[in-house]
């Protein structure tokens, strides 16, 4: 901090008139900018953000055009089969990470979660020479990504299990309804249109996405939370249909991602509310397969403790590089 | 294991749950030519950050739901162990250098490079110090090791053995009278409940080496002094403690005993005659006729030849014997009386030197020993050869002075806040050892501190004592002899 006078004192070194400049050209662009911010912000109904976490209004957003679609069960004894998984950041080398991943599926029908399956946690390890521990190996700009930014990575691990743990339910010859952990259009989670396309086992392949934003974005979502009973309203169509949906009286209103419903959303709906049980209005299969893949503080140290005594591992001790770099002082961002 | 952290003499060290460690046991933290010599005195489980959310979430999740885990890693079974592992609360006991135990505990071993292991109890207390060779085996500490206490660190010191209702002292404190009297020790024993007399045999009726060594006396039945044999000292103290009597009659009563005494007729009989003769005070003739009458209808004087002299016990036993006084069914006052006669008479032989050091064994002592003698026991007494075991279910019965200069301690479970509070603050240890370890002791194991185990607390296991069953409580649901019936 003794420094900072010295460090800020710029005038000496740099030519100010082209920094001055600078200044000026995004003063201008704030002005005209906060009139267009104004415009589109003023008077409307706002959630502040909490330390980064996903956040929902306890009072609805502004009503939107648009009806809310009741949703009705379908009294057909199908098997939902909830997918969810888990990443976690083990450790680097100079030139590579390793992470652990776990997968869960939990199956319910007639209202009860009636079993699970879990697979790992797997050693997945990630260097510029590729990926080794995943079903299917991370090439190119995936790969490039995810060697940048451990967050990504952790994002992409999940994303590349899921898919071939989805594609091995799909591909089952009991019909079923496959339930995926977020949306199945994500910008980040890419999923081969081949998982999109109707198979001959019937079953259906659903998102259902917690991300406030995608919820927020849109104004039906107050249409189908006023709604008396699990309700939905449709928001995009496509291959993959895309909806506001509430599955319970009082739940939440969820993002609902639809593919293979062979053009019977609604009764794809009802087979879930009908199969599976909510709480909140979300699935219990669901957050079952979320609590089964999530991993425990001594899953991580025992995870440490194998590819510790596993591949012969120094340990160096470390230190966290933020607060080293940026001093006391910053405490977010 | 592993050394987690150290503040003053607490240590926490963690463990596998799989290594065979319990309360109580001794580990040495060995670096190069050095131990520190720890004891276990609590065990937890590891805190692990999240560790309760994740046992609800197994518990809720894996109990309701069947389901099947492939983990190629097996990191699952490593996790558990994580789990259970353990942090061992230890108390540094000392250091052991060259072989030598010494109660240095100002330096800290490495945490990274010294070994922790187990440590056999007998091997740190031989290297603490000699404790004698006379042994009295009592059970076993730790898993497998014999334990024995030494004659030599029950001579000449004062020793409590204390613990809630039948958690099993009376068992060692027959052990330990056993074991004296195998050493040729001279024992007196204040029985309560008729529990002392069949300790010279075993469980299967045969004879031990010391039952001839044993006599059982029933006050006022098979135990009866003489005055002449009482000497004037022992009754005086017992018509001045027991029977209270004022400093004049006490005056009057003295120069009667000499009267009686320079012609030869120091007995009962005389005394009522001589109280009658005697020219004094009306008052003073009550008040001695008083305590006359009661010392007749007591029935602990005779003027018989058979008449109990506790010289004659020491001289009828020259390898050591055992005096049982049964006090069951004995009124308060003749048990008042008895234990009066008993100790004055004895501090007067071993002031005379007339006979050797006695081990005294007094069970439930507050009820028949009187306030000032408990103070005496444990300082003039003491010197003069009595050396007292305290037995009792009641530790507030026992002054906190008294706990404080005993020299043996031998704790059972309590599990009482408040005996736990009084027995950890008057104890010669920290109340964290104490506290910890008593409360969760099971029936028939102890902790022993003191002397005996050379001021290093060891938890023992004692053994099953080996006699007849005695002393056993009356109770309604059990087959039963007829009841008699009390003439009118």
């Amino acid at each position: 901090m003794r420094n900072m006078n010295t460090q800020l004192n710029v005038a000496a070194t740099v030519n100010m008139e082209s920094l001055d400049l600078l200044a000026k050209e995004f003063r201008q662009q704030f002005d005209l900018s906060s009139e267009v911010i104004h415009e589109r912000l003023s008077g409307r109904r706002f959630v502040f953000n909490r330390d980064g976490t996903e956040t929902y209004p306890f009072d609805d957003w502004e009503t939107g055009d648009g009806e809310a679609l009741q949703m009705l069960p379908t009294q057909e004894t199908v098997t939902i089969a909830s997918t969810d998984s888990s990443c976690i950041l083990l450790g680097e080398t100079s030139d590579s990470s390793v992470y652990a991943v776990r997968a869960a599926v939990c199956f319910a029908s007639q209202g009860v979660v009636r079993g699970y399956f879990r697979i790992g946690p797997m050693v997945v390890h990630l260097s510029s020479k590729g990926s080794c521990g995943l079903p299917s190996q991370l090439e190119g700009y995936e790969l490039r990504v995810a060697l940048s930014d451990h967050m990504i990575a952790e994002r992409i691990i999940r994303n590349t299990v899921e898919k071939r743990i989805l594609a091995s339910l799909l591909s089952f010859p009991q019909r079923m309804v496959v339930v995926a952990d977020g949306s199945l259009k994500h910008p980040l989670d890419s999923y081969p249109d081949v998982l999109f396309r109707d198979g001959e086992s019937g079953s259906a392949l659903m998102g259902i996405s917690k991300t406030s934003a995608l919820i927020s974005s849109n104004k039906l979502s107050g249409v189908v939370s006023r709604a008396k009973g699990p309700a939905y309203a449709p928001v995009e169509d496509g291959m993959v249909h895309t909806l506001l949906a509430k599955f319970a009286r009082d739940g939440l209103v969820f993002r609902v991602d639809v593919a293979r419903s062979r053009g019977r959303v609604p009764q794809t709906l009802g087979t879930v509310l009908y199969n599976d049980n909510f709480s909140a209005g979300y699935p219990e299969s669901l957050r079952v397969a979320h609590h089964l893949s999530v991993f425990a503080r001594s899953e991580d140290m025992a995870l440490k403790a194998y590819i510790t005594s596993r591949y012969g591992l120094k340990q160096l001790r470390s230190f966290g590089l933020r607060r080293i770099a940026l001093g006391g002082l910053s405490n977010s961002g | 294991m592993r050394i987690l952290k150290k503040e003053g003499p607490n240590i926490l060290v963690v463990a596998s749950h799989t290594e065979e460690v319990r309360l109580g046991d001794y580990l040495m933290v060995t670096e190069k030519e050095r131990s520190l010599v720890l004891q276990v005195i609590d065990e937890n489980y590891l805190d692990v950050e999240g560790i309760e959310e994740e046992v609800a979430r197994e518990e809720v999740l894996l109990a309701s739901v069947q389901g099947m885990t492939e983990d190629p890693a097996d990191v699952s079974s490593i996790s558990k162990e994580i789990r259970d592992m353990r942090l061992l609360q230890c108390k540094a006991r000392g250091s052991i250098e060259h072989g030598r135990h010494s109660p240095r505990i100002d330096w800290i071993p490495s945490r990274t490079t010294s070994k922790i292991t187990r440590q056999n109890v007998n091997e740190i207390l031989d290297s603490a110090g000699n404790r004698g060779h006379r042994k009295i085996k009592i059970g076993r500490s730790g898993r497998a090791s014999s334990f024995s206490v030494t004659a030599e660190a029950l001579d000449g010191r004062i020793s409590i053995i204390t613990g809630r209702k039948e958690s099993g002292k009376s068992h060692l404190a027959k052990m330990m009278v056993r074991g004296l009297l195998e050493h040729g020790a001279y024992c007196i024993i204040f029985d309560l409940n008729d529990e002392y007399g069949t300790i010279g045999l075993r469980a299967d009726g045969t004879k031990t080496s010391i039952a001839d060594r044993l006599v059982v006396r029933k006050p006022a039945r098979d135990l009866k002094f003489s005055l002449e044999g009482a000497g004037i000292r022992a009754i005086t103290s017992l018509l001045l403690h027991s029977l209270e009597m004022p400093g004049t009659s006490m005056r009057e009563f003295t120069r009667i005993w000499e009267g009686m005494e320079l012609k030869k007729e120091v007995s009962m009989d005389s005394l009522g005659t001589y109280i009658q003769q005697w020219r004094c005070n009306e008052f003073v003739r009550d008040a001695l006729y008083a305590r006359y009458y009661t010392l007749s209808n007591s029935g602990l004087f005779t003027d018989s030849e058979q008449a109990f002299r506790l010289d004659d016990f020491f001289k009828s036993h020259p390898e050591g014997g055992a005096l049982v006084i049964s006090l069951s069914r004995v009124s308060p006052l003749n048990r008042k009386m008895t234990v009066e006669l008993i100790l004055s008479k004895l501090v007067e032989l071993l002031e005379h030197r007339t006979i050797p050091p006695v081990f005294l064994l007094s069970e439930e002592a507050h009820l028949y020993l009187r306030e000032t003698y408990w103070e005496d026991l444990i300082t003039r007494m003491r010197h003069f050869g009595v050396f007292t075991t305290f037995v009792t279910n009641q530790p507030d019965a026992i002054k906190p002075e008294i706990y404080r200069q005993a020299d043996n301690i031998f704790l059972y479970n309590f599990s009482n806040e408040a005996d736990l509070d009084l027995v950890s603050r008057a104890s010669m240890v920290d109340t964290d050892t104490v506290r910890s370890i008593v409360r969760t002791l099971p029936p028939r194991m102890c902790l022993v501190l003191g002397h005996a185990v050379n001021n290093l607390p060891v938890l023992v296991n004692v053994d099953e004592f080996d006699a007849p069953p005695s002393g056993i409580t009356r109770r309604f649901f059990e087959p039963r002899a007829e009841l008699t019936t009390l003439a009118r």
